[in-house]
């Protein structure tokens, strides 16, 4: 998705913020060691390398991943695996988990525009959205 | 010729019907759960399967609908020939009867959500007008 999200900020500068929210699938045994990585990159300033690095070894994630992509990144890597344990950032994602389910999230990803859930994902539909929440806000 | 009738059979009916609620006993309790001061005439109702909705079609084509707590969640506009209406178990489906035309609508109900973006990675200006968020993991 990131691609057609890059292209959604490069059209809209101005007027769109795109926000990661964590979904992690119980079926998949390596999504919330991802995510509390992800979230470890981010307290380094890193999240958005770091959430591309994951994408790009989606098949092989695994604990010595995570940090051979944190040294890769240049990220403190004592402070990485430490940031990795904090129950906050564990809670952070559970709380993101708990969301996306009373919201009726039941796969990922999963987009909503302005608490609006998509039903169609690609660029088009998408920009119509904006769009149309940009004309309401001028109303 | 009568034919013998196995009593593993006769047993477990003869429980069922000692369990089933006898219509000369039953008793009847209620009380008010709910109370809404409607603004114009109501016409019909529907509700969702776990009563958290509240569909009520009006004299004024429109159908307004009621969060549990009593406060309106949406209105939809409809044709004034509509006499009844139905819901879907979740509510993401509104059926529209029109019992003089013979005809049935169906539509497609979405609801915005409030989602807390606050501490979660994004892109883009922070004051956005428009927030896409989304729910993803990284397997």
């Amino acid at each position: 998705m990131m691609p057609i999200f890059e292209q959604l900020l490069d059209k809209y500068p101005d007027s769109l913020k795109v926000v990661f929210k964590h979904y992690p699938l119980s079926i998949h045994d390596q999504a919330f060691p991802a995510a509390l990585a992800s979230m470890a990159a981010a307290e380094q300033g890193s999240f958005w390398e770091y959430h591309d690095e994951l994408f790009i070894n989606q098949n092989s994630l695994a604990s010595e991943k995570y940090l051979e992509i944190a040294e890769k990144l240049g990220l403190d890597l004592k402070k990485f695996s430490l940031d990795m344990m904090r129950p906050s950032l564990r809670q952070k994602i559970e709380e993101d988990a708990a969301e996306a389910k009373k919201a009726g999230v039941t796969g990922t990803p999963t987009i909503f525009v302005n608490g609006r859930k998509l039903k169609n994902r690609d660029f088009t539909a998408i920009s119509k959205l904006i769009d149309d929440e940009l004309a309401e806000g001028q109303k | 010729m009568k034919r013998p009738v196995h009593s593993a059979l006769i047993i477990p009916f003869f429980m069922l019907v000692s369990l089933m609620p006898c219509a000369a006993d039953a008793k009847v309790y209620w009380e008010v759960s709910s109370a809404v001061q409607l603004e114009e005439t109501p016409i019909d109702v529907a509700q969702t399967q776990s009563g958290d909705l509240t569909f009520i079609l009006t004299d004024q084509a429109k159908v307004t609908i009621y969060a549990v707590d009593g406060k309106i969640v949406g209105t939809i506009p409809v044709d004034p020939s509509v006499t009844d209406i139905a819901v879907s178990a979740k509510g993401e489906q509104l059926y529209l009867i029109n019992s003089k035309r013979k005809t049935l609508q169906m539509l497609a109900v979405n609801f915005t959500v409030d989602l807390n973006v606050a501490d979660s990675p994004f892109l883009g200006p922070a004051e956005a007008e428009v927030v896409l968020v989304v729910f993803s993991d990284f397997q």
